[in-house]
């Protein structure tokens, strides 16, 4: 449904992202997952056909995005990273010109207009202006608009910015729903809710694809780059090092790195290890053999700041994991 | 075509929920009438003379290049400020659409400026008056061409910037320098070429004979050559993102 061949942009004399390519299926919810600056928004505006690509290709239900830009966009809900809207108009005057624009036939425009109101939550807000809403509101008019013209494909721009927690679990639910019918493409910085919305994350950085896969396959490349964190205490005056010699004994494990110093009589570590290894269980028995203290041990949580370190770590190596 | 219409309504709603909606209108009909008071006065009552003065004399002209900037600033460079352009651009809507649907949509508030002005003749017959009525007709369509003109221009300064401010200026500039380059004839009374070019490149020459009641195809084609022109040249720079 949404085929990016090679993509390339340039502004001037920046690159803004290069040779991205990526497919997604009909019926399908893809995350764009990035810092800020990497591309997704770049990306997005090309496959809207509001910015045309340096090089390569977009195609949009089947049609290319610059060669039949209007055919692409009939069939296209897009919410724009800052939601510009008409301040000056109402919410439901606003939903009602943007619906014209969309060509949704006279007969159902009320219908429609109405049903979005309520999958928004705006139909409280229906007579408020534009300009006077909140961020939050202003977001789910943005959503609201996307819908109107009850699009094949919708792409959303960072959905949930200034949203707060219980609008976000919201939001996250209607993009779900609308998932089942739909095909979505969003773009998010947060990895929860890449994981949360989408059975495929992308991830891009500096403009260039990192890795494309599900959450769980997402996490399981990720998993052997995710340190073990300990903290224990050896009662006897050994020495760092030694502690560490033990530890790097462990089965699996391939490096033991000294954390900062703790309480008094206290150490930390960070354990990486191998591949299918998880050294925590044999860290556990050896403890015991000890006889030492133990008040931390846990692995750490997959964020997207280890994500970006393990891959990119992976490529150095020989591109082995993206 | 029917996305056009959707446009204007939208724009012609924009001028009525701003304050420009309400400041120009009541600005314009005071000073016109005002003008209309002062000219029958001055005449000792002549109504032609003086329908002509408020369609046409000096006050019109401060007035148009005054007013048409103000009219036409917000149009392009406020959705470009705001973001709004790419919502717009990336509905089902062709560029031309939006242009040509901003451009009805300040004409039409233009129009709905001067209809007004029509009561002044209504009033002058009931006294008893008997103006010329095609010379007004033809005064009044020569008015709304040649506005149509200067929004079009209006319109093409406020697509190239995303400042209002610099819109209006740069409208307000590229008028009075049109306006100075048709005189510029006069600098060179032996060059004729130079006069005849003048001539008609001077949107106030191909004013004047609406002004004198003659409707002509060829100042017609003039204005709307032009407006054509400086549509297309706003259809263009909207496009021109596409290529930076």
């Amino acid at each position: 449904m949404i085929e990016a061949i090679s993509l390339y942009k340039r502004f001037g004399p920046v690159q803004a992202i290069k040779d991205v390519s990526f497919k997604i299926e009909k019926g399908e919810v893809a995350a764009f997952l990035g810092p800020n600056g990497a591309g997704k928004t770049t990306c997005m505006r090309i496959l809207t056909g509001f910015l045309p690509a340096t090089r390569g290709r977009a195609v949009v239900g089947g049609e290319d995005v610059t060669l039949n830009s209007r055919a692409v966009r009939s069939i296209l809900g897009y919410l724009p990273e800052n939601v510009p809207q008409y301040g000056d108009m109402r919410v439901k005057e606003y939903l009602d010109f943007r619906a014209r624009l969309k060509r949704v036939r006279r007969s159902h425009r009320r219908d429609r207009i109405g049903g979005v109101l309520e999958q928004c939550g705006l139909t409280h807000m229906k007579n408020r202006l534009v300009g006077n809403l909140s961020k939050g509101y202003r977001q789910r008019v943005g959503l609201a608009d996307a819908l109107v013209g009850n699009p094949a494909v919708l792409i959303l721009d960072e959905p949930t910015v200034g949203l707060d927690p219980n609008q976000t679990v919201e939001v996250r639910q209607l993009i779900n729903d609308l998932g089942r019918e739909r095909t979505v493409l969003l773009s998010t910085h947060i990895l929860s809710e890449a994981e949360a919305v989408s059975r495929r994350i992308i991830i891009i950085n500096q403009g260039e694809i990192l890795v494309e896969d599900t959450p769980e396959g997402l996490r399981k490349k990720v998993r052997s780059h995710l340190p073990v964190q300990v903290e224990i205490r050896t009662g006897k005056a050994l020495k760092i090092s030694e502690i560490q010699s033990d530890l790097e004994s462990l089965n699996g494990v391939t490096r033991v790195q000294a954390g900062p110093p703790a309480d008094k009589g206290w150490s930390r570590f960070a354990l990486s290890y191998e591949v299918d290894a998880d050294p925590r269980e044999a860290l556990f028995e050896l403890v015991k053999i000890r006889n030492w203290g133990l008040r931390e041990l846990h692995r750490e949580e997959l964020n997207l700041e280890q994500i970006f370190r393990a891959l990119t770590r992976g490529q150095e190596k020989g591109g082995g994991l993206a | 075509m029917r996305n056009v219409l959707t446009l204007v309504v939208r724009e012609m709603g924009a001028y009525f929920r701003s304050p420009i909606g309400y400041v120009v209108p009541i600005l314009f009909w005071l000073l016109c009438g005002l003008r209309f008071y002062l000219d029958l006065v001055h005449t000792a009552g002549d109504l032609d003379l003086a329908l002509q003065q408020l369609m046409g004399g000096l006050h019109f002209w401060l007035m148009v290049f005054l007013m048409i900037p103000a009219l036409t600033m917000r149009l392009l460079a406020e959705e470009r400020r705001s973001g709004t352009l790419e919502m717009l651009l990336t509905a089902p809507v062709d560029d031309w659409e939006v242009v040509v649907g901003k451009f009805l949509g300040a004409l039409l508030f233009y129009t709905f400026l001067w209809i007004p002005l029509l009561l002044y003749l209504a009033v002058v017959v009931f006294l008893g008056g008997a103006p010329d009525h095609g010379a007004v007709f033809a005064n009044l369509f020569g008015v709304l061409l040649l506005g149509a003109l200067f929004m079009a221009v209006g319109l093409y300064c406020s697509s190239l910037t995303a400042n209002q401010i610099i819109a209006a200026v740069m409208t307000t500039v590229s008028l009075l320098v049109v306006s100075f380059l048709s005189e510029v004839g006069r600098l060179f009374p032996q060059v004729t070429w130079i006069q005849i070019m003048g001539d008609y490149l001077s949107f106030f020459r191909h004013f004047d004979e609406f002004r004198n009641g003659v409707v002509d195809i060829r100042p017609i084609l003039y204005y709307v050559t032009l407006i054509g022109f400086f549509l297309f040249l706003t259809a263009r720079s909207l496009e021109a993102r596409k290529w930076r």
